[in-house]
């Protein structure tokens, strides 16, 4: 039984400078997930598409991704 | 040069906006959410974060709205990087972050206590004190010598802060319990014999907590009372000491719990016998709040760029001795 799950969040529909400045100000704290969990963020036409990835326990995996689009959407808002 | 300083350390999500002119500061506005937990439980850093998030929008808007300006007008943003809970310096920062890249202004990651300090001394006029750091992050006696703060004494358990709160979240108070407490001391002047301990110019709290956490169970004004007065002596007695080996000539008092008049009371007895200039931050200022961290990135500005924003971190542990001031 494999417990690797892959999991693809797209955001359609925001200039290609918002979706810079939103993968910008995700990044720097993308570096301390826990063990067999990953985020890679790429900019895609007219929007921005993450990429989790887990291969150990899907529930951190889903704390994650909580965590990540509350802070896509507050970056976001502030950028009016 | 106009800054806005974003504060997310714990409980409180704030973004103030402040003016520099040359060494002189003003706060055009300062707004701030606080994250109550429920009745008797302490802060929840996922739920506060939550809390940030959906606060966030609306402090920056008004914020921004209350001081007069786009954020187009700022020259620098800073936020506060750590000490403090994880979730929460998060939000802070990818608002910052947010905004430093989109509108292309330069950011500063700064210390929370460091901005606990530069404000008081702002808004103070102290000049070079002897500082007690007192919050529910710190408990920290400082003084500054060749570009960095210096511990002269500090807890060795929990701080201040966080005495007063689980002592009052243990009497069915919501946190920051300290005003509470404060009043139920009033009611009386019976003291309780607690455990006193100083050790070194270091104090030690975890025993006086359990101790009051008893005595409450019978006498809940005798408890706050005895409380105050033996977490207060212990604090002013590092002071004292302090004061003596430093020879400072100012006392200034920081931090959330610089709000309390009892502790002012102490301090103030102890500044007189040392001929010494006592200073305490304004009330409205002693919480956290982003003018503390607006103030410190101003600072900075004046000795270095902005950082770039892959070493724009968040660290729950920074403590401040290990931080150099360039300016």
């Amino acid at each position: 039984m494999s417990l690797t799950c892959r999991v693809r969040i797209v955001l359609n529909d925001i200039t290609a400078e918002k979706a810079a400045a939103v993968k910008e100000s995700l990044e720097p704290d993308n570096i301390n997930f826990p063990k067999g969990l990953s985020l890679h963020t790429e900019g895609i036409d007219g929007g921005l598409a993450f990429i989790f990835e887990s291969t150990q326990d899907m529930k951190k995996m889903i704390g994650s991704i909580d965590e990540v689009l509350g802070h896509v959407q507050i970056a976001l808002k502030v950028m009016k | 040069m106009l800054g806005l300083g974003i504060e997310s350390t714990a409980h409180t999500f704030s973004c103030a906006v402040m003016e520099k002119k040359n060494s002189t500061g003003k706060i055009l506005s300062d707004v701030r959410r606080i994250y109550r937990p429920p009745d008797g439980e302490g802060i929840h850093p996922r739920e506060a974060s939550r809390h940030h998030i959906d606060a966030g929008p609306a402090v920056l808007s008004e914020c921004l709205a209350k001081a007069g300006i786009d954020i187009g007008n700022l020259d620098i943003i800073s936020y506060a990087a750590g000490p403090g809970l994880g979730p929460c310096l998060r939000v802070g920062a990818v608002v910052a972050r947010s905004l430093s890249s989109y509108y292309k202004i330069p950011i500063y990651p700064v210390n929370h206590a460091l901005g606990h300090i530069e404000l008081g001394k702002l808004l103070t006029g102290a000049r070079n004190p002897l500082v007690l750091l007192v919050s529910g992050g710190h408990t920290m006696l400082l003084a500054f010598l060749n570009k960095q703060w210096r511990v002269f004494g500090e807890t060795l358990d929990i701080t201040l802060g966080q005495l007063l709160d689980q002592f009052g979240r243990s009497i069915g108070f919501a946190s920051p319990c300290g005003r509470d407490i404060e009043s139920l001391a009033s009611n009386t002047s019976e003291y309780i014999q607690l455990p006193y301990s100083v050790k070194g110019n270091d104090v030690s709290f975890s025993g006086l907590l359990s101790a009051a956490k008893s005595v409450a169970k019978k006498n809940k004004n005798g408890a706050c009372f005895s409380l105050q007065e033996t977490a207060f002596a212990m604090m002013s007695e590092a002071v004292e000491r302090a004061l003596s080996f430093t020879g400072k000539k100012e006392l200034m008092v920081v931090g959330g719990v610089a709000a309390n008049k009892r502790l002012s009371e102490m301090l103030q007895d102890v500044c007189k016998r040392h001929g010494c200039k006592f200073f305490v931050v304004p009330l409205k200022y002693a919480g956290d709040c982003g003018s503390q961290i607006c103030w410190t990135g101003l600072l900075e500005s004046q000795a270095k760029p902005g950082a770039k924003m892959k070493d724009t971190f968040v660290t729950q542990s920074w403590r401040l001795d290990s931080v150099v001031v360039p300016y």
